[in-house]
């Protein structure tokens, strides 16, 4: 029997989703900048979409971050970072953002767990995107392969799957995968994986995943829907794994604005274009750290970043002709 | 008048569409239509494939897709969120 649900209206969960500024991107130009507008009384929510998913969560020593003589690893230090915002109260959650409406006085920001508005938005997402894709992948796009296994899970039960990444994000989706496939095999291109300890442990400990590491993989094979992957193992030979699904969470030193679908201008190297306030051509919407690359990627540099968008925000929102300074 | 009364109870200009959104609850594209169609004023069903697995084998099916979302307006499918496939069948203006 078929229920025509009354989907018209906004439901409570939607109207408690509004938010002063939303960071998407909690690297550290996204925390920085949550401190400045949470410390500002600024309704603050960030989406990110793991401790290990950008560059610096996972560097493994640093030393040269001001103030925090280390050695501490990236992850580690967007953590202090994250809780100094939460300390001030900004909302940190883990989801992957897949669209933004930034055109208005409210913008919306889409996102697995809902629908988020706000007056501002701080794009803070960084540049590890992917400059190639592996054959087949395209070919088969929606027809086995996919980019989130939360979404199309359920496509695949009681099959063989592959999960390919070595970051959380990667072992997240493939630990989601366990409800649904029967054996996931997990390829990580690096020789051993780069995500939170527990949740590392978790996914090598499963009965249901198959770990690979040091695995290249180099083709996405089938016939009208995907049938199987090739993959070289460091120093091996090339390997056929039969799956139905291939989920692929590689990553590369691109910035990933493609969440953003074309809405802001960018360089020809996909690096968005900001003025001294850090607000792209759109008002109210704001990008900083790696993503306008227009200078030394490093964390120190992303942070200060999102210091000069959260007082510029702070200004827009209320309306202040001049910045505040915040002295204590 | 009769008329009148008549063309208040069916305007001419509202079709009746039937809109089926077949989605999961994690999927933001999915997310994203639903939040259209609402913004949009538009009636639709949705379908939790999730929690629906015949429906899920019937999509494939029907679509050849292993994903979501698939978008069933007035009997035609649409894969992902095509807004401007969208527009056109529903016969949405954006401002």
């Amino acid at each position: 029997m078929m229920n025509f649900d009354l989907n018209m209206g906004m439901s409570q969960t939607e109207s408690n989703n509004d938010y002063d500024v939303i960071i998407v991107g909690g690297g550290p130009g996204g925390a920085s900048a949550a401190i400045y507008t949470a410390r500002a009384d600024l309704r603050t929510l960030v989406i990110d979409k793991g401790l290990t998913a950008g560059a610096l969560g996972i560097t493994s020593k640093i030393s040269n971050y001001p103030g925090v003589p280390g050695p501490v690893s990236g992850a580690e230090l967007v953590e202090i970072m994250r809780e100094q915002a939460e300390s001030f109260g900004a909302t940190f959650i883990t989801d992957k953002v897949v669209g933004v409406e930034i055109f208005g006085d409210s913008k919306s920001v889409i996102a697995g767990t809902g629908v988020y508005s706000a007056k501002a938005i701080v794009l803070a997402t960084g540049s590890m995107g992917r400059t190639s894709t592996v054959p087949g992948e395209g070919e088969f796009l929606g027809r086995g392969v996919s980019y989130c296994a939360t979404c199309d899970g359920a496509f695949f039960r009681d099959q063989h799957v592959a999960v390919i990444g070595n970051n959380d994000e990667a072992l997240e989706e493939a630990l989601f995968l366990t409800k649904f496939a029967e054996r996931i095999n997990l390829v990580v291109p690096t020789p051993e994986l780069k995500a939170r300890q527990a949740l590392a442990e978790e996914a090598l400990s499963h009965p249901k995943i198959k770990v690979r590491l040091g695995t290249h993989l180099k083709e996405i094979t089938g016939n009208g829907k995907v049938g199987g992957i090739h993959v070289l193992p460091r120093g091996g030979e090339l390997e056929h794994i039969p799956v139905s699904g291939a989920f692929v969470y590689l990553q590369g030193g691109k910035p990933i604005t493609d969440y953003l679908m074309e809405q802001l201008e960018t360089t020809e190297d996909g690096c968005l274009i900001v003025d001294s306030d850090m607000q792209t051509t759109v008002p109210g919407i704001y990008a900083i750290g790696d993503l306008i690359c227009t200078h030394i990627k490093q964390a120190v540099i992303a942070a200060a970043d999102g210091v000069i968008a959260a007082v510029a925000i702070d200004k827009y929102i209320n309306g202040r002709k001049a910045v505040r300074n915040d002295w204590n | 008048m009769a008329a009148t009364e008549k063309s208040k109870k069916a305007p001419a200009n509202k079709k009746k569409n039937r809109v089926i959104v077949f989605s999961t609850p994690t999927c933001s594209y999915c997310n994203m239509a639903k939040q259209y169609f609402r913004r949009n004023k538009i009636r639709f069903k949705d379908v939790d494939v999730s929690r629906d697995p015949a429906a899920a084998r019937d999509l494939v099916r029907r679509t050849g897709q292993m994903g979501v979302p698939v978008i069933d307006i007035n009997g035609k499918l649409i894969v992902g969120f095509d807004k401007p496939q969208i527009n056109r069948l529903l016969d949405i203006k954006e401002n």
